[in-house]
């Protein structure tokens, strides 16, 4: 049997390579080597040769030492024979509907990944794209990023392309007048605000060469990289997030890394040696390195103190990144999505460090301990108890995996028991949000998917998105009170895949990658942009009929916090029984910039709102009488003394 | 004309004589071994019949077996063995198989003829029957390797952990561990082998043995994987309503097809000490908010395998989730520990991980940690190999010993 599986091994390409592991096991466990036991040696006191299995390590070893991987969710893993009952059979009509605009808005931009037969590991994974208003007119402009061929020439190299929002579904091309027209191998945005001067300030996440882009003000923008002491080196970074990590009210920025890669040195063959066709390698081929946390100043210069800020781990490879307060004590925490490493979670302990909580805090790995590949993330309360679950995306043959808050004491997997196992399992899964996009006051799920390798038979390189809408179990509201101390009520929610009829865009096959998230045409839902891999990218404009559901928006502004307010928590009042709670959060989805402002549904419920806001700084201001289906820009309140000990439960 | 004919008749008869006559000697040549008495004894017969086999001249072996036959003591155990061992040879497995396991259990030739009886079974994808093979030939011996190791291919295939993990351990005792061995003695408490490879063997196995239950439950599992819901309700479908393996998977199907309360009617209606069961109660009333039942399913789970992360893992959640602080702490810092080794193990997972020098002793630190006394030896015997006069290791390993010697008396 094990001739047959390695004959398997030199006649068939890697796709079949997937039980690697098992064959070292069967060369561990020597059986099936076509060992006619008949061949065994007897004599008068029979000696029994084991049949020497480590000669047969052969293949499996030398499978091994190219990098190749083995389990699931490793880059050789695919969906060959998936299922066709997935996602669309058996689907009532979906609530939302999403009409493709990017013809009409006048967006050419097409990403190049700088893919090739030789499957450089970085072409593997996309670029984002940031939604944020760079001209502070009030409308979001739309900023692209792309790769480009390796090895990096900055002369023929794509440039990224900024468009600005005209505000009549059109949008203009000004990317070299924005000074946004980077040249490189771009793989993630950051947004925010770093120097307090009231503008969206970028980061650009490359491929050894991170830039430091200052707005003026007017989106137009200054190289200010050397300048602020970014650090450059041979990172291969993928995304990030910004956040305010010692509380000082400015911006600091937290950068995930993927690895190192050299084309000198990394370039390993992996595939099917024998036809000469390249396949990814596996991630585990790349070396991790550690990630960086860019301390600001205060005077336009940052310096890296990853490692004295707690959260210097080097064993991951970074991707998609969610700044917010996850355990609910009122400071700003970092979860980190790595692939085929335990993702991260660093819990601010509010003296300028971290608590490196991921092994502790149960949303490092899937329900079974292993660790998938995680690739896009976000963080949002999904069952309104007020505190924030988490969701990551991951590779083929993962689920995207759902982790419960457990009452700020750890989180759980739950992925199988709110339905988002089974749709999600033959997709390689990318950008995602945890967005409600029907206002009916719960987030729903939008997940871009899309192999890696477009030469491989049997396995669909071009995946359908899925969006899954939340809804109550067994079709009414239940209530639970859950016990004990923080406990609070949540409600029985589960995700239903509604991408029957959603629009054509989600009845085709696309190479998802990076995603945004925002209301582009001001119209009170959410729209999504979705930068793919290779081709010009979607902009869907949410035409969901939201029937009587109502929405809020929100435009913090901090003052004593830092000025973009990520991290400031949201509470709203509907009526004595009903309450929602969302975050001003940063990075989210993968490698892109959503929408800063706070747009919450609110369902059918009452038409004023009372808001109560929970500043980063630890100011608390009440805010009655809100009208509904507009937006309320919101200062911080100065002089209000600061409440302290916000927080619901202290982390363990 | 009659004269032409007799001539050639005359002509031909000329000409084959000779060939005739080459013939027959030749014919006289080739069974002049059988037809002579032996002047050797059985043991040189049976080392001849050995080589005859090993170097593949499966006549020569078959003369030797007849002359060994004639000259051996009608209670020499070898009899039975190599005609077993000659029926293999030449493709005859049912015969094969029958010989062997006429083999006696009180003879010493037992154990071998058991684990090659499982072999062969393997071979055919008669898994359960390979299985039973096994166990009877490491009841026999248990020093019996080889017999470890099919069990773990078998095991391992099907992902019946605590199986993997009680015969890995057994196999660490009576054969040494190489770094690549205990990596996936660790990695298989929590793996997924690629689904579609799994459904191409298992679909062998219960092609030539529908009763195989076990390689039904991973067929079924690795179709839920590929979404091939349909083709998964058909696997286990000859598995009765009761069977908690398949009463789980059933569950699942449901969920997958969102149907969460067929799902909870599955659950309620199967009453097992069964832990993948217990753990999908667990989980299930965790998602609806129970926390009291999830507690308990977790609590029955954790008796049911208490080396089982998934089921400490559940409790450290769920005991903080309803204010039992203390007792959540300990199954916390076990769980986080855990999850510790769990990153140790992805490390050890990267190309050429076998080369960072002190990777075996952080895992065998880790998986002493959390108690998993037996990898934590067998990685302090990687350090022992890689080094001999490695003190630390060498008392590790002494200290491991007494610790499992108290535990297993």
């Amino acid at each position: 049997m094990i001739h047959q599986l390695f004959s398997r091994f030199t006649a068939l390409p890697a796709s079949v390579y997937t039980l690697t592991f098992l064959l070292i096991i069967l060369s561990l466990t020597g059986c099936g080597k076509e060992s006619p036991p008949a061949n065994v040696n007897t004599t008068a006191s029979p000696i029994v040769k084991s049949g020497t299995p480590e000669k047969e390590n052969g293949p499996a070893e030398k499978k091994r030492n190219s990098g190749e991987g083995r389990m699931v969710g490793d880059r050789l893993s695919g969906v060959k024979s998936a299922s066709t009952q997935t996602p669309v059979a058996n689907q009532e009509p979906s609530p939302f509907k999403f009409t493709d605009i990017t013809k009409d808005t006048g967006i050419d931009f097409i990403h190049i990944s700088g893919m090739t037969e030789k499957k450089y590991f970085p072409t593997a994974n996309g670029s984002g794209v940031a939604i944020f208003d760079a001209d502070n007119d009030g409308l979001l402009d739309l900023y692209f990023l792309t790769n480009c061929p390796l090895p990096v020439n900055k002369d023929t190299a794509p440039s990224n392309k900024f468009y600005r929002n005209l505000g009549n579904g059109k949008f203009k091309d000004l990317t070299s007048e924005s000074g946004l027209g980077y040249r490189g191998f771009s793989h993630g945005a950051i947004a925010g605000d770093i120097d307090r001067d009231g503008d969206q300030d970028i980061f650009l996440a490359t491929f050894e060469d991170n830039r430091l882009l200052r707005n003026n003000g007017k989106g137009v923008f200054e190289d200010i990289t050397e300048k602020a002491g970014i650090k450059q080196g041979k990172y291969f970074s993928s995304g990030g997030a910004m956040l305010d990590y010692d509380n000082d009210g400015d911006l600091d920025i937290y950068v995930s890394n993927y690895g190192t890669w050299d084309i000198k040195t990394d370039d390993n063959f992996c595939g099917d040696v024998d036809n000469n066709l390249r396949y990814y390698c596996s991630p585990r081929s790349i070396k991790t390195v550690p990630h960086l946390l860019y301390r600001n100043n205060g005077n336009g210069t940052f310096t890296d103190v990853a490692r004295e800020a707690g959260v210097g781990r080097d064993d991951g490879h970074g991707f998609g990144v969610v700044t917010a307060d996850i355990n609910g004590d009122g400071r700003i925490d970092i979860y980190v999505a790595n692939d085929m490493n335990p993702n991260f979670l660093f819990l601010n302990k509010g003296d300028g460090t971290f608590e490196d909580a991921t092994e502790f805090s149960g949303a490092a790995f899937d329900v079974k301990g292993q660790a998938q590949s995680g690739m896009g993330i976000d963080a949002e309360d999904f069952d309104g108890d007020g505190r924030f679950d988490l969701f990551v995306t991951n590779f083929a043959n993962e689920y995207n995996t759902l982790y419960q808050n457990m009452n700020n004491n750890g989180f759980y997997d739950v992925t199988t028991f709110v339905g988002l196992s089974a749709d999600s399992m033959p997709m390689v899964g990318w950008g995602c949000g945890l967005v409600d996009f029907n206002s009916d006051g719960w987030p729903d799920v939008f997940v871009s998917n899309g192999h890696v390798d477009n030469n491989r038979a049997g396995i669909n390189y071009e995946q359908q998105p899925l969006i899954w809408v939340n809804v109550p179990v067994s079709g009414r509201e239940l209530v639970v009170k859950n016990s004990g101390a923080g406990a609070a009520e949540r409600r029985k929610r589960r995700f239903k895949i509604a991408t029957r009829d959603v629009g054509p865009y989600f009845e085709s096959g696309h190479v998802g990658r990076g995603v945004a998230f925002g209301d582009l045409d001001n119209d009170g839902d959410v729209d999504i942009v979705v930068n793919h891999k290779d081709a010009p990218p979607a902009i869907l404009r949410n035409d969901t009929p939201i029937g009587k559901n109502h929405w809020i928006r929100f435009s913090l502004k901090g003052g004593k916090s830092n000025p973009d307010a990520i991290g400031a928590r949201v509470e709203i009042q509907l009526d004595p029984e009903n309450q929602i709670t969302r975050q001003v959060k940063d990075g989210a989805s993968m490698l892109s910039v959503n929408d800063r402002r706070l747009l919450i549904g609110l369902g059918e419920k009452s038409p004023i709102v009372k808001a109560r806001i929970f500043w980063p700084s630890g100011i608390i201001s009440d805010h009655a009488g809100l009208e509904v289906d507009k937006m309320h820009e919101i200062r911080e309140p100065s002089g209000q003394a600061a409440v302290e000990n916000l927080k619901i439960e202290k982390p363990k | 004309m009659d004269l032409v004919r007799q001539k050639k008749i005359r002509l031909i008869l000329f000409a084959a004589g000779p060939l005739l006559m080459a013939m027959a000697i030749g014919w006289l040549v080739w069974i002049w071994p059988e037809l002579t008495a032996p002047n050797k004894t059985a043991d040189e017969l049976a080392a001849e019949f050995d080589i005859a086999l090993s170097t593949k001249q499966f006549r020569q072996a078959g003369i030797v077996f007849r002359q060994f036959e004639k000259v051996a003591d009608p209670g020499d155990e070898r009899r039975t063995m190599n005609e077993a061992r000659l029926n293999l040879a030449l493709k005859r497995d049912d015969r094969a198989v029958e010989l062997l396991n006429s083999i006696a259990e009180t003879s010493k030739m037992a154990p071998l003829a058991r684990r090659i009886s499982g072999q062969i079974h393997v071979r055919a994808g008669r898994i359960k029957a390979a299985e039973k093979d096994f166990l009877s030939a490491i009841r026999l011996d248990p020093t019996e390797v080889i017999a470890h190791r099919e069990l773990i291919y078998i095991y391992g295939l099907q992902l019946r952990r605590r199986d993997l993990r009680e015969t890995f351990e057994k196999l660490s005792r009576i054969s040494p561990m190489r770094f690549q061995n205990v990596f996936h003695w660790c990695l298989t408490r929590g793996n997924d082998w690629e689904p579609q490879e799994i459904i191409d063997d298992m679909t062998k196995f219960l092609a030539a043995d529908p009763t195989d239950k076990w390689s039904r439950i991973a067929l079924a599992r690795s179709l839920r994987r590929l979404v091939r819901l349909d083709e998964a309700d058909k696997a286990v479908e000859p598995l009765p309503a009761d069977d908690p393996d398949a009463a789980s998977i059933r569950a699942q199907l449901a969920l997958d097809r969102n149907d969460a309360d067929k799902a909870r009617q599955i659950l309620k209606s199967v009453h097992s000490d069964n832990f993948d069961l217990s753990m999908m109660k667990a989980q299930m009333a965790l998602s609806e908010g129970s926390l009291d039942e999830a507690e308990k399913q977790f609590r029955t789970a954790a008796k049911i395998d208490p080396d089982n992360r998934d089921a400490i893992v559940g409790l450290a959640r769920v005991l903080g989730a309803v204010g039992k602080k203390d007792e959540a702490r300990l199954y916390q810092e076990r769980s986080t520990n855990l999850d510790k080794l769990a990153t140790l193990v992805q490390e050890a997972a990267r190309p050429n991980a076998e080369k960072v020098a002190d990777l075996p002793r952080r895992l065998a630190l880790a998986c002493e940690t959390v108690g998993h006394l037996p990898e934590a030896r067998a990685w302090w015997g990687v350090m022992a190999d890689l080094n001999p006069l490695d003190s630390e290791a060498q008392q590790a390993i002494f200290r491991i010993d007494q610790l499992l010697r108290v535990k297993k008396p």
